[in-house]
């Protein structure tokens, strides 16, 4: 028995040996390398050497015992040498001199070696007793100079070890271990002194043992990921290797037995048998071995696998935002192990990243990423992880706020992870301990990467179908849905409604005007912001529309009429207070009126509510405008004429004319005589009657801001300078100023105001250009031209009908419209429009034209 | 986990991420983070006192609305808030005032006042000198915790005082003289405590005054006196200055402070660091770091390893730099607002004077520091970091700052010419260094006596008499002779009416203090028929 046992030691301890250093061998091989992994490697490599050398020699195989021998004393020389290297490696002391002169010292030996100093001589033995073989050597100097230097080697990583236990409290785990092994390795070798010690593979053992001291301090440092070591190719070589040792032994045992058999079976055949034996329990074997692996080592992988297959089935079709947000949240927080979750989608508009959703019900959602934020950045040039170190560590974080700062610790923030589609980043999800105890690092982090990609695609397809259908029912200028749902939702309600709801339409006055005089670019604006102001007025359960160009419609559910009124009141007069310029100009107001009809009692469908409603509205305008009327039967669609003036009406305007004569009396009648040719000219362009009657009442206002015109400019006889020229170019702007005193005349407004623009763009106040200056302004700066040459003024004489014609000929295309100037022309060669001769009136003139009758 | 525990750990990559990371980022990086920073300080400011008196109420929504907004300050704009120590009006609640002299000013001090965050920020850039001190390749340093630290520099209240403070929960070591005896101590006396506990237990790291630790090196080199007790003297440093003796006797030659002491950082502050850099190095065998700090913008200047240029901290203050076309015109014309440049508009080669505005709730907004800077290169090849390297140059022109010690100004010399009765009708005076690149003062006076009194004519017995009032109004003036052997004061006689002369020619005032150097070429030429004369 103890014969037995001594033959297993003897032969099974250096097979064991060489069979345990190529396994470690490969594990590295397949494993991620740095230096350590790298230096490691170097000692397995010397092991590999030694058992290898061991093994020929113990078999007595060619060249011999003592080359064997030699071997095996080389590969043991670099054993201490590698574990040194590997060592300072560990502890991060890379000092390469003393590597150098330790790596010189172990070559010198290595050459006493090669030169036959460390051995002498060896054989092996045959003996009567188990192991039945038994190696004999004889040591030289070099020996024992090598082990000296071996136990010196060892003393220096003893000293260097203590130094650096004395020097840091937390000695890096592990290097204990290491310690351990390199006083195994060397009570190995040592053995090899003592021949009697020394003929037993006491060596062989103590090297295994320090290997696997070694990995274990390797694996405990994470430098070894063992789990993702244990691969497919390391249980195929491991299981092959395992097989062939088997085969080989279980052949031999096979041959003996037939040996002392005595059988006729060829031995070829036998070896086929066998080897055919193998690869038949080769295949099932290793898939069991690799599904108890899996079994073992990735259980929980697999799961997390599984679950990830399971979300990117489901969001693969799905266009819906909240259930994709809600499913990548409850995922993330099963991978990562019951952390805080929240995710930030990026606003479009904005370019801020808004807070969508997290993990944990009711938590705080009152923070969000600006565009310039250094974690919008950071992910704007890298996909790689912030993590929570980070914001101390590395300077691209220096320049985060406070505030910033403080909301991501309370929060217990530990890594954001970036979501990116199309290489643009859509959205941001933190990954935060749920609690001060829950602090640890978190795990599976390239599975929660995983997720998110898989999302961000998801999540922004589900963002253009919102955006294709929000922009489908959406007017664009004013953000409130368009005229198609508006119809849509409409004949919905009041379908479906039980209780009473109402329609409220609201018009802007005077819009036309308003684009008139400040331009289509400000009319927008003052539609979105009359838009937005009904918008944040009205809340969610109202539905805001733009009905029409400049009206807006609100479907107000489950309210009664005294409740409808009192919300389009607040409407209007919000409005009313509301500047609709831009932040650069100056303040502008508009009004607006409002109609409102409640359904069911005064309109009993959709159609009969909408005109219901317009009724009213039309109503509330031509009632003196800025009102709210309610529909109810006495409301009618009123046929009446608002271009006529009545006589008050009438009075007013004279009496502002008479104003400015009794100002400037020279030019006594101008303003009647503008109106005059004017209207003529207005009538020969084909204008309806209407547009005719708002060009008199024009013609007559057009000069009234003359009033604030200093007299000593207005009567200055000689030419103007260019100061006085701009003080007189004011008048302008001053009538409209006036006018806007006076609702009734709004109207008057374009044509007063573009009455000096010139055709080719060139004039004031606006340079409107072309058709672009309103008709009737283009009318009245024909007549007023005509009538400033062929009347007297206080720096010149009339000039004759002709002169004046020949001007306007000249003039025709760049100060006036040549087709207005033709037209007029021709009013004037037709004998259409008589030409007043005119003269400088006395004071007793004007007073005699003023006075009451 | 604090610097004690990295350094235990041996976390050398995290903690020069930590600390020194600014050094990795680019110019446009630099920028992002200091405009970032710049808008959460408008934020602070704006909606406190101190920033709606300095922003005119104004509340600026970018960088640049806060740069044509807000003007260029000085401390008088903050004094009344500051001086009152008015902690409602600031920004952000501070934890700490800091003084500084104020020369010329109202007060004889000027009070900064640091909140929670600018102190931390501090912690970190004195972290960050120490380990750069002690670093001589890019991640590479050599700390450990229990080091001994020889502080030579001022204590609390002025900013030099609060690095024990600052480091006390990250970074042990052994201060020298300890920090509670230190401050009962004199600057002198400090100094020499310290260097005599160094000399006995060993020195690992040094923070002072470059000019001190010249004068105090070169003591050592000459053997002087010490009060160093031998029984007080550790083993190693008793073998070390055995060996060094030896060395010494056999060899001929002095012992130099690094035959002895085994220093890991050197840091070393003050205005002629320049001129020291070298003469440091020679005795102690480490290139000493510079860095640049002061009461309003605290430590904002480090070098890197090489140790061969400033490079600016991107957290700590908003830089924004005159050039000295506009600083003259400015001078010239003080209702002039000078243009400003950020630290990527700036050209190689320019000086600069420096305007800062401090982060996180500090006081000061386009504050004119009134420190010059030459910039010097975007990307330096021998360390390879992409920011602008900066060299300090000096105080401002109407500012003679000696050796960091102390600074003269128009005002001082008026009152030293005055308490003095001597017949000086007019002068100048300018900085100048001597052949050991010692700065001194060299006044140019012209003398005007009556009829009736022949006065003193002689330089030397002017010199002396002025320097007995100098002494009397500046008291770290007494110190500069005898802590740094510098012979402050020098006197150069013009014939009368030279200066007068010559503005006549040229049409316009010259500067008191510091007048252009050509102008001072012609009227030494105008005097003396030749550039420059001796005194």
């Amino acid at each position: 028995m103890i014969e037995k046992s001594l033959e297993i030691i003897y032969w099974g301890l250096p097979s064991l040996s060489f069979l345990l250093s190529l396994s470690i061998l490969v594990i590295l091989v397949l494993s991620k390398k740095d230096a350590n992994i790298r230096t490691f490697m170097l000692m397995v490599i010397s092991m590999l050497i030694w058992s290898f050398s061991s093994l020929m020699m113990k078999m007595s195989l060619f060249p011999g015992t003592l080359f064997w021998n030699r071997m095996m004393i080389a590969g043991l020389m670099f054993i201490p040498l590698t574990a040194y290297i590997f060592f300072r490696f560990f502890i991060g002391r890379r000092k390469w001199l003393p590597i150098i002169f330790w790596t010189i010292i172990t070559f010198g030996m290595q050459i006493l070696n090669a030169m036959g100093y460390t051995v002498l001589a060896a054989e092996m033995i045959k003996i009567p007793v188990a192991p039945y073989v038994e190696l004999q050597y004889e040591l030289g100097f070099a020996a024992y100079l090598s082990y000296v230097l071996i136990f010196v080697l060892l003393l220096t990583c003893l000293g260097i070890a203590l130094k650096e236990s004395k020097r840091s409290v937390t000695v890096k785990t592990g290097l204990k271990y290491v310690v351990s092994s390199l006083f195994i390795i060397f009570v190995g070798i040592g053995a090899n002194l003592v021949p009697v010690i020394g003929k037993y593979p006491v060596d062989f053992f103590m090297g295994s043992i320090a290997a696997i001291f070694i990995m274990r301090a390797l694996y405990s440092n994470r430098i070894l990921e063992l789990r993702f070591v244990i691969t497919k190719a390391l249980i195929f070589t491991l299981l092959f290797i395992g097989i062939t040792v088997g085969s080989t032994l279980a052949l031999n045992s096979l041959m003996n037995i037939y040996t002392n058999l005595n059988t006729d079976l060829n031995q070829k055949v036998l070896i086929i048998m066998a080897t055919l034996l193998s690869l038949l329990i080769f295949q099932p074997l290793f898939k069991f071995l690799y599904t108890m692996v899996d079994r073992i080592f990735y259980k929980e992988e697999k799961l997390r696998e599984d679950l990830i297959n399971t979300f990117t089935g489901d969001i693969a079709n799905n266009l819906n935002l909240t259930s994709i947000t809600d499913g990548m949240m409850n995922i993330i927080t099963q991978i990562t192990g019951a952390s805080r979750n929240f995710l930030f989608l990026k606003d479009r508009e904005s370019g801020k990243f808004e807070f969508a959703t997290s993990s944990v019900r009711l938590d705080r959602s009152d923070f969000s990423f600006e565009p310039n934020h250094a974690f919008v950045r950071w992910f704007d040039q890298s996909s790689d992880m912030i993590y929570g170190r980070d914001l101390d560590t590395h300077p691209f974080f220096k320049g985060m706020w406070d505030k910033d700062l403080t909301t991501l610790n309370e929060i217990l923030f530990e890594v954001a992870v970036p979501m990116k589609s199309h290489n643009e980043l859509i959205g941001i999800v933190l990954i935060c301990h749920k609690d001060v105890r829950s602090v640890r690092e978190v795990l599976h982090l390239e599975q929660v990467s995983l997720v998110c990609t898989t999302a961000s695609i998801a999540i922004s397809n589900a963002l253009l179908y919102e955006q294709a259908r929000h922009e489908a029912i959406t007017d664009s200028l004013t953000a409130t849905y368009n005229r198609r749902y508006f119809m849509e939702k409409l004949e919905q309600v009041t379908q479906s409604t039980k209780n009473s709801m109402a329609l409220v339409l609201l018009g802007i006055d005077m819009f036309t005007v308003y684009n008139d005089i400040y331009g289509h670019t400000a009319g927008d604006t003052a539609l979105l912001k009359v838009g937005e102001k009904i918008r944040r007025t009205t809340g969610e359960s109202i539905t805001v529309c733009r009905y029409a160009g400049d009206i807006f419609a609100l479907i107000v559910p489950k309210m009664d009429t005294k409740q409808v009124y009192d919300l389009s009141e607040k409407i209007r007069t919000q409005i009313e207070r509301t500047s609709v310029s831009t932040e650069s100009e100056p303040d502008r107001f508009v009004t607006v009126s409002c109609g409102l009809c409640v359904f069911p009692t005064y309109a009993s469908n959709e159609n009969t509510l909408l005109k219901n409603a317009n009724a009213a509205l039309i109503e509330a305008k031509r009632s003196g405008r800025n009102k709210t009327i309610i529909y109810n039967n006495v409301v009618q669609d009123n046929p009446h004429k608002d271009f006529e003036l009545d006589e008050n009406q009438w009075a007013t305007i004279y009496a502002l004319t008479a104003t400015i004569d009794a100002k400037d009396h020279v030019t006594f009648g101008h303003s009647q005589r503008v109106a005059k040719y004017a209207t003529a000219i207005a009538r020969a362009m084909g204008a309806n009657e209407a547009d005719i009657e708002l060009i008199r009442q024009a013609s007559l206002l057009h000069d009234i801001g003359k009033i604030g015109i200093p007299e000593s400019v207005l009567t200055k006889t000689t030419r103007l300078t260019q100061d006085e020229y701009e003080i007189m170019k004011r008048h302008v702007d001053l009538s409209v100023t006036i006018i806007k005193y006076l609702p009734t005349f709004n109207k008057v407004i374009p044509s007063v105001i573009g009455h000096h623009e010139r055709y080719d763009g060139n004039g004031y106040p606006r340079q409107l250009k072309g058709d672009n200056i309103p008709f009737g302004a283009r009318c009245i700066a024909l007549a007023d031209a005509f009538d400033a040459i062929t009347s007297d003024r206080h720096y010149k004489m009339n000039m004759t009908i002709d002169y004046a014609l020949q001007e306007i000929r000249r003039n025709s295309g760049s100060q006036f419209d040549p087709k207005m100037a033709d037209a007029f022309i021709r009013l004037i060669d037709a004998g259409q429009i008589i030409v007043e001769p005119t003269r400088s009136f006395t004071q007793a003139d004007i007073e005699s034209v003023n006075r009451p009758s | 986990m604090n610097f004690d525990e990295m350094l235990k750990r041996r976390q050398t990559t995290e903690i020069w991420q930590r600390y020194c990371g600014f050094l990795d980022l680019s110019v446009n990086e630099f920028m992002a983070i200091q405009n970032n920073l710049l808008l959460e300080q408008i934020d602070l400011y704006a909606k406190s006192a101190l920033g709606k008196k300095i922003m005119g109420g104004k509340h600026p929504k970018s960088v640049e609305e806060f740069r044509r907004m807000v003007p260029l300050t000085d401390y008088e704009d903050y004094a009344d808030i500051l001086l009152t120590k008015d902690e409602d009006a600031l920004p952000a609640k501070p934890v700490v005032w800091i003084e500084t002299t104020w020369v010329g000013g109202k007060a004889p001090a000027k009070l900064a006042p640091y909140s929670q965050a600018m102190v931390k920020n501090y912690r970190d850039a004195c972290l960050a000198c120490i380990i750069l001190a002690s670093s001589t390749k890019k991640g590479e340093f050599n700390l450990h915790p229990g080091m001994n630290f020889l502080n030579g520099m001022a204590p609390l209240p002025y900013l030099t005082g609060l690095l024990p403070d600052v480091l006390v929960d990250e970074f042990s070591v052994n201060y020298f003289p300890p920090v509670k005896e230190g401050n009962k101590m004199g600057f002198s006396q400090r100094n020499k405590e310290g260097f005599r506990m160094g000399t006995e237990q060993g020195l690992d790291l040094f923070y002072g005054l470059s000019s001190v630790i010249v004068r105090m090196s070169e003591q050592f080199i000459e053997g002087g006196k010490s009060k160093s007790n031998l029984m007080h003297f550790t083993p190693k440093m008793l073998f070390k200055f055995a060996r060094a003796k030896l060395n010494s006797r056999l060899r001929h030659v002095p012992v130099y402070p690094k035959d002895v002491f085994d220093l890991k950082g050197f840091v070393c502050i003050g205005t002629d660091t320049i001129h020291f850099k070298k003469k440091i190095e020679q005795y102690w065998g480490i290139k000493p770091l510079e860095v640049f700090g002061g009461t309003e913008p605290t430590c904002i200047g480090i070098e890197s390893w090489t140790k061969e240029g400033l490079i600016f901290l991107p957290n700590i203050c908003y830089y924004e730099f005159i050039p000295m076309s506009e600083f003259y015109q400015n001078l010239e014309d003080p209702s002039y607002q000078c243009k400003t440049y950020t630290l990527d508009q700036l050209e190689e080669d320019e000086y600069y004077e420096l305007v800062i505005t401090t982060f996180k709730g500090g006081a000061f907004a386009r504050y004119r520091v009134g420190d010059i800077f030459k910039c010097e290169a975007g990307v330096k090849k021998s360390d390879g970091v992409r920011l602008p390297h900066f060299r300090y140059i000096d105080r401002i022109d109407p500012v003679i700052d000696l050796a960091g010690f102390t600074r003269i100004t128009e005002e001082t010399i008026l009152e030293v010419i005055k308490l003095s009765h001597l017949h000086i009708h007019d002068w100048f005076a300018r900085k100048c260094y001597d052949l050991e690149a010692r700065p001194y003062i060299n006044l140019c006076i012209e003398l005007n006596h009556p009829q009736n009194d022949p006065g003193i004519d002689n330089a030397e017995v002017i010199k002396e008499q002025l320097e007995i009032y100098f002494k009397y109004i500046d008291q770290d003036y007494k110190n500069l002779h005898k802590m740094l052997g510098i012979e402050p004061l020098t006197i150069t006689i013009l014939p009368y009416g030279t200066i007068a002369k010559y503005q006549s020619t040229i049409k316009h005032r010259i500067g008191k203090v510091n007048p252009n150097h050509l102008d001072v070429v012609e009227i030494m030429k105008l005097a003396y028929g030749k550039g420059e004369t001796d005194t």
